[in-house]
């Protein structure tokens, strides 16, 4: 499904130095599998995560998804490939705070307009992730009025809303109370093991049902899988 | 869930840019809306009060030209008419016409449709009288008046022209020299009796002997020739005076004209001095209008514009906090798959509703405005004075278009703004 391809990249900090971010990276990870890629803090870990969700290219190697070379395709294709194929969950959860709960899984759905469901169908999927998630009570919510591991499951929600092939997870559990972080990873297992895959990063020592692999990353380098 | 969905709750989760944005607007539109049309009712009220002075002259001018016609028949112009090659500076000086023309020119005029109440003519010239110690004396002989085409009507004649053989002596000659009326006296060799002795009048005349024009031609030894002719009450309806000079000057291309004055032309020159007066009052008055104007477009050539600037400048600045503020948001949006032209559309989508309900309000509060300080009723006839149909439709399909592009850079940014660099920040 992910076919990351000896990735490296680097950044210049203010005094021009050159910061080698993540060095000659290559991973998979397959329909049904759960990785989780863990690593100090500054090991690179989200740079791995952004350069596998299209949205920092690699100074060289290259990303497959489903088979798509990723980099090799034009800013609105990379766009619409990413809202299509990617689901993305943030320690932060990143909510907009002028939209309720329910709006905000809604609007994942906004750059896919005119190539996928109708009203109906989005309204049906929608109440079913509500329910799955447990958030139908808090839907007409807004973010602030939202307990944090409900804010997450609303981003949960909308990361897996447009039934992604992959999603992407950088510290998910961070914010999160045991419970409100064993509940998110029960969802993001239950995910990989309805066929998707997942790729999170993690330095959460939480139990996880079902993962496939774990990758270590230390100073950018990937130290085993 | 669509776009617009997005935009409308964004401006209502966060009203302040929206609303300040719309107040920027509408302040630029009003302000416009109020500097155009205050500048277009002052040219439209000076155009009106100028075409009413020019209404009102006219209408003066003609009340006085009915006057002039009406005193016209009573009066008409009274006029002498001379020969071409009488030097007028020498004819004023001399007090005479000594210049020549054709006793037949009286014929002419005579022939003609001119209605003339008065006509006749003179033979004029000075000589020294040999009967009477060689003093000088001015001769004037008179013809009896003419009348052409005469009617019944006509006035009574006023030329007392003495019979041939008989003279009229001007007061010093008469005094001087002891004569009574109906004695006798030599001059040039004939005789003459002597048929008035004219009063002291301290001009020329009181040495002037007034003959018959036969005498006179033949003292003179003009032969049939004449000096002047004198029409008086000249007059034939709508027609001036120049018009009748021509008329005459094409019958008599030898003469030239002399218009003497009388009511009618001290009235004449009166009207046309009031005419003047009131036409350069008005000229005055237009120009100080046009200055005045002039003075409040250049105000509005530099107030319009700039205040425009400061209300369309404030939209890109209220765009860029706005940017600044939700960079996150838009980090956001482009994770989830946003494109740059959604991104795009999410800020134009925002200027043209901003600019169009903006163009709206300023356009009624302008419009609103102006009624209370020029104190219009509300009704059709003044929402016909003041509002400006062209100047509605320019407003509204301009106003958006200058919104967006004040909105188009801030876009642009958000476009470029790096999501991994936004996010990292926030951890």
């Amino acid at each position: 499904m992910l076919k990351i391809n000896n990735i490296s990249k680097s950044f210049r900090k203010h005094d021009k130095s050159l910061v080698t971010a993540i060095k000659n990276i290559s991973l998979e990870v397959k329909s049904g599998e759960f990785q989780l890629v863990q690593g100090p803090s500054g090991c690179g870990k989200s740079t791995l995560l952004f350069a596998a969700g299209i949205l920092l290219k690699p100074d060289h190697g290259s990303v497959f998804i489903d088979h798509n070379d990723t980099y090799g395709m034009d800013k609105n294709q990379q766009a619409f490939f990413r809202a299509k194929n990617i689901g993305f969950v943030f320690q932060q959860f990143h909510l907009l705070p002028y939209l309720n709960a329910r709006e905000n899984i809604l609007a994942a759905h906004i750059p896919l307009k005119g190539s996928a469901m109708n009203q109906k169908d989005q309204c049906i999927r929608l109440e079913g992730l509500l329910e799955k998630l447990g958030i139908t009570h808090c839907a007409d919510q807004k973010p602030y009025q939202l307990s944090i591991g409900e804010q997450q499951r609303v981003a949960v929600a909308r990361a897996l809303f447009n039934q992604p092939k992959i999603i992407l997870a950088d510290e998910p559990t961070g914010n999160l109370d045991k419970e409100n972080a064993l509940i998110v990873l029960d969802f993001l297992s239950d995910f990989a093991l309805q066929g998707g895959a997942v790729l999170m990063v993690t330095h959460s020592e939480y139990p996880v049902r079902g993962v496939s692999n774990i990758i270590k990353i230390n100073q950018g380098h990937l130290v085993s899988d | 869930m669509k776009l617009s969905d997005l935009i409308v709750k964004e401006n209502s989760h966060n009203p302040f840019v929206f609303i300040l944005g719309i107040v920027a607007i509408t302040v630029s539109i009003a302000t416009m809306i109020i500097l155009t049309t205050s500048l277009r009712l002052n040219e439209e009220s000076i155009k009106k009060i100028l075409k009413d002075k020019k209404h009102q002259l006219e209408s003066q001018t003609a009340i006085m030209e009915y006057e002039l016609k009406r005193i016209m028949k009573d009066y008409g112009y009274n006029i002498q008419i001379i020969s071409k090659d009488l030097d007028l500076n020498q004819y004023y000086n001399q007090g005479y016409a000594d210049a020549m023309m054709p006793e037949n020119y009286l014929d002419l005029i005579l022939e003609t449709s001119i209605p003339i109440e008065h006509l006749y003519f003179t033979v004029e010239g000075k000589m020294y009288w040999a009967e009477a110690n060689q003093r000088r004396v001015y001769i004037l002989g008179q013809s009896s008046e003419k009348r052409g085409g005469l009617e019944d009507t006509r006035e009574a004649e006023i030329q007392n022209a003495p019979p041939p053989g008989t003279a009229k002596l001007g007061y010093h000659l008469w005094t001087s020299l002891g004569l009574n009326p109906g004695d006798r006296f030599w001059l040039g060799g004939m005789s003459f009796q002597l048929r008035d002795c004219e009063p002291y009048r301290g001009t020329q005349k009181d040495i002037s002997i007034i003959l018959s024009i036969e005498d006179a031609q033949s003292i003179l030894g003009t032969g049939k020739k004449i000096s002047s002719i004198n029409a008086i009450k000249v007059y034939q309806e709508d027609i001036g005076y120049a018009d009748l000079e021509k008329d005459i000057l094409s019958l008599l291309p030898e003469a030239q004209i002399i218009l003497l004055e009388n009511k009618l032309t001290t009235m004449t020159k009166s009207r046309n001095s009031a005419r003047e007066a009131g036409e350069k009052m008005i000229a005055h008055e237009t120009l100080h209008q046009q200055l005045f104007l002039q003075r409040l477009r250049v105000m509005n050539s530099w107030l319009i514009p700039l205040l425009l600037i400061l209300g369309f400048a404030l939209i890109a600045f209220l765009f860029y906090l706005n940017n600044r503020d939700r960079r996150r948001e838009f980090a956001l949006l482009r994770v989830l798959g946003f494109s740059n032209n959604k991104i795009i559309r999410i800020f134009l989508m925002k200027s043209i509703f901003m600019g169009l309900l903006g163009a709206l309000i300023g356009l009624v509060s302008g419009y609103i405005f102006l009624f209370y300080i020029k104190n219009y009723p509300v009704n059709f006839y003044s929402l016909s004075l003041i509002v400006e149909p062209f100047m509605i439709i320019i407003v509204l399909l301009s106003t958006p278009l200058l919104t967006l592009a004040a909105g188009f850079i801030p876009s642009l940014s958000a476009t470029r703004l790096d999501p991994v660099k936004i996010f990292q920040e926030f951890y």
